[in-house]
């Protein structure tokens, strides 16, 4: 086995046999899996019927509030005080009192008594029944028609499409976007992670002052290459067991609680959008646009082709974690103790930090000057880079972006295996970074 | 004592350094290092701090390379597959703290060169030579001080290396571990071994060391048999301890200092100029009663001092 080898294997084994990563491996799925599960929970438990009884006074508004499924609207015969105290002892049930007069442009003195605070979605649908037909009767007063109103209402939607090699093809926006950003933070958070993951290991071999006795055996640029190629390991197997320990727990869960949750979900999506809209119309239309929107999402998902964004990913993963780990690499050689790579890190995180806020601007508009020039070089390509791919990327862009990043970390690791072998033989005083510049060009 | 003793044949040179420079971009290191270091032989690398040492032992380990001359190994230039005939025990040593002793042992040896099924049996029988079996499982930070010297020692000697590096080798040792080190060493040295010592402590190991190579400002101001050295740096002055009255003496002989001693000895330092000891008894044995009478050896310290005051002026 090679020297590189050897290394790798104590980098991988060490850190994968260490307690912490087998705590932080099961615990991220675990976590993931109970938010999922949680909320699937609560959408289950959460079919407590809240009646609402009305009490109105105006009697404007007869069948005004229609049921839903959360819901139940009972317009009161006969209002008075009195209902405010059965209100008190039954339960999950309020009293809207709608006052005998009130200013139309103004429009106050609406009341609700109840014993259990009210909730949002049924706030929404009292204030959205009430102010719909507020509206209405406004709409009557100045004497215009309700068609002539509803001819002026036009439906705009833009639907959009993605031209690729094999024709046109259905997409969504919200999908790429979603797919685009959460693709980024990882990588920005699994750079992050696991280059300081080296920091560290060098650091230590430094503090322990080890790295004599290593680098009389190895040639410190195979030392370096060994530890980054062994995190890059440990990262990579961190993050597969999780996607499938995620996957498999999530499956079984929703196997156990809810088999036909998907379906439930969709449908009281739809209501929730579908409540405190103004009339039966709007509301059916409003449920079948959400319907809509669920249903594209869906489709364009299919459009975009997962399997190449993966690819990708881990493309830009690999070269991007091996681009930013030997610049960590170097900056640990250079310090003898953890705290003093602070300041020289500086430099090294800026780039990271400066490509997640162009990654916010690149969802904006993914075809944009700024999304070209910071997804080609090599410090943000790869945040960059994977928020671009869902919206598509011409070839050559994709493919000049890759050579140039797999150049960027050539180079990188070139100039930090020259920082490298000069910076832990170094004890003493933290060097500057102009120091750490002159150490490059020793012989 | 053969230890002393000049060689008949002078093994060929197994470690030649070569004319070696080293400049660094405020100072030069080395500047023109030559010296050879026989088979089999422990030679001692002598000097102040900053004298250049660590920079000629990471040279001598490849850690860094020189800017000028070689270094050769059994007459052939260094290449990256000696590492395997090297063992170095650097100044600034340390194992993983959180890595199993026997692990870390293994984990060194195979990057020496063993493959792992010979690592594992030259880590065992080192491990049982310095009782320290029981150790295989415990991590560094559960150990003393102490017994990760051992460790460090072991780590430094397990691939059965031809060269052995000590780069002040007794710093920090306690005096039982640097006793033990000491036998070790020699017992080495007796399988065949060529033993370089690293010390600014000069008296901590001119007894161990048949050669030496005094350093000093980059280059190297003496080298030679340790034995020549102090000869050649004899100043010929005898410590004569006595009781009674010192007749005077003859021309040849000088008394430089005398004086009581607290437990009632007279003790006076005499050089002579002319003859020896013998010579010297004959002229006071009839006057005084004489305790002892031995030469005063100069020891490396202070040849040290007198080679760069010589060398200043």
């Amino acid at each position: 086995m090679s020297k590189v080898g050897i290394i790798l294997e104590r980098e991988f084994m060490t850190r994968v046999k260490n307690k912490q990563f087998i705590i932080f491996t099961l615990l991220g799925p675990l976590l993931i899996s109970l938010v999922f599960v949680i909320s699937l929970l609560l959408s289950m438990f959460d079919d407590d019927n809240q009646r609402i009884w009305i009490d109105d006074q105006s009697g404007l508004f007869s069948g005004q509030f229609e049921s839903t499924e959360g819901i139940t609207f009972v317009e009161l015969e006969k209002g008075g005080e009195q209902w405010r105290d059965s209100v008190k002892q039954a339960e999950n049930t309020g009293l809207l009192v709608i006052p005998k007069a009130f200013d139309l442009h103004n429009p106050k003195g609406f009341a609700y008594y109840s014993s259990s605070p009210l909730g949002l979605g049924a706030k929404g649908a009292i204030e959205g029944g009430i102010r719909s037909r507020i509206e209405a009767i406004k709409l009557e007063q100045s004497g215009l028609s309700r068609g002539f109103i509803d001819s002026l209402k036009s439906k705009v939607s833009v639907e959009t499409f993605k031209l690729t090699e094999t024709g046109i093809e259905n997409s969504s926006t919200g999908a790429s976007t979603g797919i685009g950003f959460a693709a980024a933070f990882i990588m920005y958070l699994f750079i992050f992670i696991y280059g300081t993951m080296v920091l560290r290991g060098v650091v230590e071999e430094k503090s322990n002052r080890i790295m004599e006795v290593m680098v009389a055996s190895v040639r410190p640029f195979e030392m370096m290459l060994g530890k980054i190629l062994g995190i890059a390991l440990v990262g990579l197997l961190q993050f597969t067991l999780w996607i499938v320990l995620s996957f498999g727990i999530i499956t079984v869960a929703q196997a156990v609680l809810a088999p036909d949750l998907a379906q439930e979900m969709v449908d009281a999506n739809a209501k929730s959008r579908g409540m405190g809209t103004m009339d039966p119309e709007m509301q059916a239309q409003a449920n079948e646009a959400a319907a809509d929107m669920g249903q594209s999402f869906f489709d364009a998902l299919g459009t975009i082709n997962l399997p190449f964004i993966i690819g990708m990913f881990l493309f830009y993963f690999l070269t991007g974690y091996l681009l930013y780990a030997s610049l960590f690499a170097a900056i640990g050689s250079a310090v003898d103790n953890e705290t003093d790579t602070q300041q020289l890190l500086f430099p090294v995180t800026i780039p990271i930090i400066i490509a997640i806020i162009v990654a916010q601007m690149v969802i904006e508009n993914p075809t944009s000057a700024v999304a070209f020039w910071f997804s080609m070089i090599p410090l943000t390509a790869p945040i960059v880079m994977v928020v671009r791919l869902p919206f598509g990327v011409p070839g050559w862009e994709l493919a000049l972006s890759m050579l140039l990043m797999v150049g960027g970390f050539l180079g990188t690791t070139w100039i930090a295996s020259r920082i490298y072998r000069v910076g832990v033989l170094m004890y003493g005083k933290k060097p500057t970074l102009k120091e750490i510049g002159k150490w490059m060009f020793y012989r | 004592m053969n230890l002393f003793l000049e060689p008949m044949n002078p093994n060929p040179s197994f470690l030649s350094v070569q004319n070696v420079v080293k400049r660094y971009q405020q100072h030069t290191a080395l500047s023109g290092v030559s010296f050879d270091i026989p088979k089999g032989s422990i030679f001692g690398l002598l000097g102040p701090n900053g004298a250049g040492k660590t920079t000629l032992i990471r040279i001598i380990n490849q850690i860094i390379g020189p800017d000028e001359g070689q270094i050769l190994l059994n007459g052939k230039p260094l290449s990256p597959a000696d590492t395997r005939r090297i063992g170095y025990l650097p100044e600034e040593r340390g194992l993983y703290k959180k890595m199993k002793i026997g692990e870390q042992a293994l984990y060194l040896a195979r990057l020496r060169g063993l493959s792992a099924a010979d690592a594992r049996q030259e880590v065992k029988y080192w491990f049982e030579k310095f009782e320290i079996q029981s150790w295989w499982n415990k991590k560094v930070e559960e150990l003393s001080k102490g017994m990760q010297q051992k460790v460090q020692f072991v780590c430094t000697v397990l691939h059965k290396p031809e060269l052995i590096i000590l780069d002040e080798p007794f710093s920090g040792f306690d005096p039982i571990n640097a006793d033990l080190l000491k036998r070790e060493i020699l017992y080495l040295r007796e399988q065949g071994a060529t033993i370089i010592f690293s010390t600014h402590r000069m008296e901590s190991v001119e007894e161990l060391c048949e050669r030496i190579a005094l350093i000093n400002q980059s280059k190297v101001v003496l080298e030679g048999n340790t034995r020549e050295i102090k000869r050649q740096y004899s100043t010929n002055t005898f410590l004569l301890r006595y009781e009674g009255e010192l007749p005077a003496l003859s021309s040849a002989f000088e008394l430089l200092e005398s004086k009581e001693q607290l437990d009632g000895w007279q003790e006076a330092r005499i050089q002579i100029g002319n003859g020896g000891a013998n010579e010297l008894l004959k002229e006071v044995i009839g006057s005084v009663r004489i305790h002892a009478l031995e030469e005063q050896i100069p020891n490396f310290n202070e040849i040290f001092i007198r080679t760069v005051q010589k060398s200043k002026s």
